[in-house]
């Protein structure tokens, strides 16, 4: 391609192992940056938190005891207080995929504009939906595949199956779409360059993105949660 | 270097786990460095302000039964002084009576006496009067006696005298 654009997820690197070939890619690398940068972040607040009052006098506690609470209610809020021990893993998702989704700004390539990162998220979800559903519904939960009526079952299965697959090509899509349409945009003239990207990058990275790692950790709860019987929520 | 946008390959499965393995580090990093120290954080400072509450709660309930109580035994206090107040004057007010009435009896038994006194000493003064007058009477008497006989009559009355006395003997 000689046109200069390039919206590809770049190969840095193979290498074999027990005999299969194993690439280290873009995504890699910037997960890896980003993990870096979390966990820094996270080693401070554990190195401050010793320092934290019970009333916060600085902005720091402030912030921390704000997100903290804000996705302890989230969780407890979709999926009962029993279960607000998620917090714990979509804490984790919901920071991983705000940073992919802004990591665009800095003129990386976005974590989550690939189906891999996506995919293990979404894989994830599938797992602890199943997961869930079977420890905590058990009978019930293989009898909700005959419901309403028995003939439905494969459109069930399919149904269960296509959850996955909608979350991971939900969020990979639209990250890659807005990485297309500002490659595009940065292959312009640079007289139309001015401003226009600065725009773009506010709508494509920080408003889909933060909106897109809220749709994607939401929707996660809320399929988990639904195979969660209600009576078993508080 | 060449790169890819979306490869459905046995590579896509293996970055698939390389994501998944980075994802679960992270989440399991974020919360045991981030997540779990500051809810426990902020679980702890509930419970503590909550105990406080609680504390306060229960020390103003405290507070209130007490200060009833005061009250009731300060009423209790108060009716207590009336009804002690009010004995100690009925008392007052009975030896009052008993200490005039006594006076009174007293003054009377000593008017009496000094009465009594005042009559005795009134005959005494009288019996003394009589006894004088007797005296200076006969005094007199025998003075005019003495002046106005001579020794026959003084025979002649003594012998009266006499056998008077001897009359009366004879009359016992």
């Amino acid at each position: 391609m000689d046109s200069g654009l390039d919206f590809n997820n770049h190969i840095i690197a193979t290498f074999k192992l027990f005999g299969i070939d194993i690439r280290f890619t873009d995504t890699i690398l910037n997960t890896w940056i980003i993990m870096a940068v979390l966990i820094l972040f996270a080693i401070v607040v554990r190195i401050k938190l010793n320092k934290f009052k019970d009333v916060p006098e600085t902005g720091f506690q402030n912030f921390i005891e704000a997100i903290v609470e804000a996705m302890d209610s989230f969780v407890s809020s979709n999926m009962g207080i029993k279960y607000k021990y998620f917090g714990n893993w979509f804490f984790g998702v919901f920071a991983f995929v705000l940073f992919s989704n802004l990591f665009g700004l800095l003129s990386f390539r976005a974590p989550t504009a690939d189906l891999a990162t996506t995919g293990a998220l979404a894989f994830t979800t599938f797992i602890l939906i199943h997961f869930m559903g079977i420890m905590t519904a058990k009978g019930s939960y293989f009898k909700a595949y005959l419901e309403p009526v028995p003939f439905l079952l494969p459109i069930n299965i399919i149904s269960e199956f296509a959850t996955p697959v909608s979350l991971s090509f939900r969020l990979f899509g639209n990250i890659l779409g807005g990485t297309i349409i500002m490659g595009l945009v940065y292959s312009l003239p640079a007289y139309v360059k001015v401003g226009i990207p600065a725009a773009l990058h506010v709508y494509f990275d920080v408003f889909a993105g933060a909106l897109q790692t809220f749709i994607f950790v939401m929707l996660s709860m809320a399929f988990i949660g639904d195979k969660i019987p209600e009576e078993m929520k508080n | 270097m060449n790169g890819f946008i979306l490869t459905l390959d046995q590579s896509f499965l293996i970055d698939v786990a390389w994501q998944l393995l980075n994802t679960v580090i992270l989440c399991g990093v974020l919360s045991f460095l981030l997540y779990k120290p500051v809810l426990k954080f902020m679980e702890k400072r509930r419970e503590r302000i909550q105990n406080q509450l609680d504390t306060a709660d229960e020390k103003l309930t405290d507070a209130g039964r007490l200060k009833a109580e005061y009250e009731k035994k300060l009423r209790e206090i108060n009716t207590e002084r009336e009804e002690i107040l009010s004995m100690a004057r009925t008392r007052a007010a009975q030896r009052e009576q008993e200490i005039i009435s006594q006076a009174k009896k007293e003054a009377e038994t000593l008017k009496n006496r000094a009465m009594t006194d005042i009559q005795r000493e009134q005959e005494k003064a009288k019996d003394e009067m009589k006894k004088q007058i007797i005296e200076i009477s006969s005094a007199m008497a025998s003075r005019f006696i003495k002046a106005s006989i001579d020794e026959n009559q003084q025979k002649k009355l003594a012998d009266e005298v006499i056998s008077e006395l001897g009359d009366v003997k004879w009359q016992n």
